[in-house]
């Protein structure tokens, strides 16, 4: 099972006693961005888009534990920028651990090796290593030669040393699925824990707008990637999300599922879109128009979206929120082995 | 270049607003280049009504639209200001448009050559700043 036991059973017990509360709209992942400087600049990427003074900026680790203490959730998400340049990243994550969040340090990997000593094994720390297929592809997609090499020095070193590591893949327009597959079986035998997959968006600045997928694109490419799937593959994710990504069942968006935290304050409405931020989650909660958003919505900007800040939220309330949906997950997970 | 001396060079790219200049005469045109210069991933100079200048980076140009947030460049860092919107004159995209340019087609309709000399000088950048 790519999730420990205690993680699950920590995610379960939380969502079980939001609903409980009758708490319908509650955060499951927070999105903390403790800087926007990448030492990549991917074209798929719409986060580094910023003149230097703001590159520069970070959040200071007491300002990433109020984020963590405000919002809640039970699991936290570093991604960036890239998170390894901040130079108190040790800080922050030992902060978080402290306060038994499950981390997702979400990372490229050209300098875990190196900074691998500031880190200490533990089941709350995870490295989400962002692979986007084999060398070729994945050197492309990061638009350097020679970083799908250095990612998989590091992921052997830190699996090797004990620190739980997962693969974070973003798939676009023109992915082979025979090849992702054979990425699978190489991530796979490097011995992550499992991995994670998600349909690209298309950011409004990101540079490259042509080469995300719609909405029927991405059932249909999830679904051939997925067919026959080898009892190897093991999927950070929830099985109803996979589902979802194959068009076997319907959501809509929960964008308050991951909110997300940055230099700029609590983003409104979502982790990918920005129409302005609020300095309270408490704000974001109740003065964002959330009608306004999600594939129902007609919202433009939401209208391809199938991204997992989304629906992987939709899809674990889905799992507590009924006994057929709890039904529906027992059985992908038996088939996805999640 | 530092950020803040190029309100003095602006440049006009086909494609792109930098360079462009956005006039508030009323309460409509003043929300336009506001709402237009939230949307900017650059730095963009707000000449005000007293004849006065700010430049920044606007992240926030509130729903009622009466309040502008920017971070505006102190040496390397940038600390946040929030004027009043009514205050703004004219909007300059005097800033780099970080965001234009860097499509996948411009990439991959690179020559090979050009493609590693500029992943090169991003490596270099990114070394020099102790980031790789």
């Amino acid at each position: 099972m790519p999730v420990p036991i205690r993680q699950a059973w920590t995610v379960a017990s939380y969502v079980l006693g939001q609903k409980l509360r009758g708490n319908k709209r509650y955060p499951l992942v927070l999105m903390l961005e403790p800087l926007f400087r990448c030492n990549l600049a991917c074209a798929g990427c719409g986060k580094i888009q910023y003149p230097d003074h703001v590159l520069n900026k970070r959040l200071t680790p007491e300002q990433c534990w109020a984020a963590a203490d405000e919002c809640g959730a039970p699991m936290v998400s570093i991604p960036g920028g890239e998170p390894l340049i901040h130079p108190e990243i040790d800080k922050i994550v030992e902060g978080l651990v402290a306060r038994k969040k499950y981390i997702y340090l979400c990372t490229n990997a050209l300098l875990l090796k190196r900074k691998l000593d500031l880190f200490k094994p533990t089941q709350f720390l995870t490295f989400s290593v962002h692979m986007d297929g084999l060398e070729p592809e994945h050197d492309a997609a990061v638009c350097r030669d020679g970083t799908y090499q250095v990612a998989i020095e590091a992921i052997r070193e830190a699996v090797k040393r004990g620190f739980r590591v997962t693969t974070n893949t973003t798939l676009f327009e023109g992915a082979d699925p025979a090849r992702v597959r054979l990425f699978f079986d190489e991530m796979m035998k490097l011995g992550v824990e499992g991995m994670m997959l998600s349909p690209g968006y298309s950011y409004q600045k990101a540079p490259d707008q042509e080469h995300f997928l719609g909405r029927e694109r991405t059932k249909k490419l999830f679904s051939q990637i997925l067919a026959d799937r080898k009892r190897s593959w093991k999927f950070n994710l929830s099985p109803n999300f996979l589902e979802f990504l194959q068009g076997n069942v319907d959501y809509e968006c929960t964008p308050w599922g991951n909110p997300t935290y940055n230099i700029f304050g609590w983003q409104k409405p979502c982790y990918l879109l920005q129409d302005g931020y609020v300095p309270t989650f408490k704000q974001l909660i109740e003065e964002t128009p959330w009608e306004n958003y999600g594939h129902k919505s007609g919202n433009e900007k939401c209208r391809d979206c199938m991204v997992h800040c989304g629906y992987e939220p939709s899809s674990v309330d889905d799992t507590f929120g009924s006994v057929p949906g709890f039904a529906r997950t027992v059985k992908a997970a038996m088939a996805y082995g999640t | 270049m530092p950020q803040a001396d190029k309100h003095a060079l602006p440049t006009h790219k086909p494609g792109s607003i930098e360079g462009s200049v956005l006039e508030c005469t009323d309460g409509a045109s003043r929300r336009n280049a506001l709402q237009t210069a939230f949307d900017y991933r650059g730095d963009v100079t707000l000449d005000l009504q007293d004849g006065s200048h700010l430049l920044g980076f606007v992240y926030l140009y509130n729903e009622a639209g009466d309040l502008v947030h920017l971070f505006v460049p102190q040496g390397k860092d940038s600390t946040p200001q929030t004027i009043p919107a009514s205050r703004v004159a004219r909007v300059r995209f005097t800033g780099e448009d970080t965001a234009f340019g860097k499509s996948w087609d411009d990439w991959t309709t690179k020559a090979e050559k050009e493609r590693k000399k500029e992943a090169e000088r991003l490596a270099k950048e990114a070394i020099a700043r102790g980031e790789l």
